[in-house]
């Protein structure tokens, strides 16, 4: 049998024998068998014989019956050339293919991404000896902020809250200095509020 | 196949069927009309038998070739062992399908696969020429389930092989067999309760 198919069934076996399509291997092995079973081989016979017939039987019937060709290729042909006028009109159908990139773009646009990201992250995560450099802001703030949240005192900074220094920039000799003012005025305001403190405890009692 | 000398008669083109569907799939109407001729008075005679009017043949022929149209970039040669013509007749049977379950069952249960319908019944001349044994036929073909009906009128019209007309109607090959097997039994049960032979 062609494409491969295994017949299983002796029934299914003996109508495709009948029909001529029993091939190669499978078809002398069949034979085979025929010239030992003699029961097979009566079955093979009746059911080619009848097989015949209905074939014969069927193209008696048929011969009787009309079906105008003609006039059913000429409706066809006007389909077809309906349908040939049609496809001409259409415009061209833009295909999806044409639209897709190629493989290796998607390999590049992956890149691409990755590179931005790793961008992003460098800029956000300096590496550590540049931190190393860069003056911390944080006693600034601090120092800012308490000066800031004592503007009524008495001991009030003339100079008011310090600039911030930008993070980053190399200045760390001046913030320096300008830390140890502020931290002494901070000792001193601390000194005075102590001291203000006490006294008032003295006027209670 | 052989295909219809074109141009030069000297030298006849032999084009397949797949190669005349590519063309047809190009935009070619006239590679379309090739193969409509080529497969017109068959496919137009198992119509003929599956709905049993000449009308009814026809129009259902020119449905064929719309859904072969409008389904020209389904068509695809290597995964068909039956080729273009498997394909085809596929259509057609299920065009006939449609047809079946539009019109209802009760009316295909009373004309069978339509042999005996007034619009199917042959012209009064060749009436006269109908045997009683051929008339035996088709009332045991009408007799047959629809899947046996089906193979046999396949095979006849068709001439595809088996493997081919199983992948048609979408079943095994055994099952393609076993049912032509049970068809013939059956015919041969019905033909023997007359003595005569069936028409030759």
């Amino acid at each position: 049998m062609e494409h491969g198919k295994k017949i299983m069934s002796d029934e299914s076996l003996l109508v495709a024998y009948a029909a001529g399509e029993v091939e190669g291997e499978e078809l002398t092995q069949f034979e085979a068998r025929l010239a030992s079973d003699a029961s097979l081989k009566q079955q093979a016979t009746a059911l080619s014989d009848d097989y015949a017939q209905l074939m014969n039987g069927l193209a008696a019937m048929d011969k009787r019956y009309r079906v105008d060709e003609r006039r059913s290729l000429q409706q066809v042909d006007a389909l077809l050339q309906q349908w040939e006028q049609e496809q001409a009109e259409a415009p061209a159908p833009i295909s999806i293919q044409s639209w897709r990139p190629p493989r290796w773009a998607y390999a590049a646009a992956a890149m691409v991404a990755l590179f931005v990201g790793f961008c992003y992250w460098w800029a956000n995560n300096p590496p550590d000896n540049q931190v190393a450099e860069t003056p911390t802001t944080e006693p600034t703030q601090e120092v800012a902020a308490d000066n800031q949240n004592a503007p009524n005192s008495d001991n009030n900074l003339d100079a008011g809250p310090a600039p911030m220094p930008l993070a980053f920039e190399d200045n760390s000799s001046e913030n320096s200095d300008r830390i140890s003012a502020l931290e002494q005025d901070v000792v001193a305001l601390s000194n005075d509020q102590v001291s203000a403190k006490n006294s008032s405890n003295d006027i209670d009692q | 196949m052989t295909a219809k000398p074109m141009d030069n008669e000297s030298e006849p083109i032999i084009l397949s069927d797949e190669t005349l569907m590519q063309q047809l799939r190009d935009g070619q109407a006239h590679a379309g009309q090739m193969l409509a001729a080529r497969y017109a008075l068959m496919l137009l005679r198992y119509l003929r038998s599956q709905v049993g009017s000449e009308h009814l043949a026809e129009e259902l022929h020119q449905q064929t070739w719309i859904s072969v149209l409008e389904h020209i970039d389904r068509f695809d040669p290597k995964s068909s062992p039956g080729g273009f013509k498997a394909w085809l007749f596929r259509i057609a049977t299920n065009k006939a399908h449609d047809h079946w379950r539009s019109s209802g069952r009760e009316k295909s249960a009373m004309t069978g696969i339509g042999l005996i319908t007034d619009t199917a019944a042959p012209e009064a001349e060749q009436r006269l020429e109908g045997t009683e044994e051929m008339m035996k036929l088709r009332r045991a073909i009408d007799s047959l389930p629809e899947n046996q009906k089906q193979v046999v009128m396949l095979k006849y019209y068709s001439g595809l092989k088996f493997v081919e007309i199983a992948e048609v109607i979408g079943c095994p090959l055994n099952t393609a067999l076993g049912r032509m097997h049970k068809a013939v039994a059956r015919l041969r049960q019905i033909m023997q309760e007359q003595p005569r032979q069936m028409t030759r």
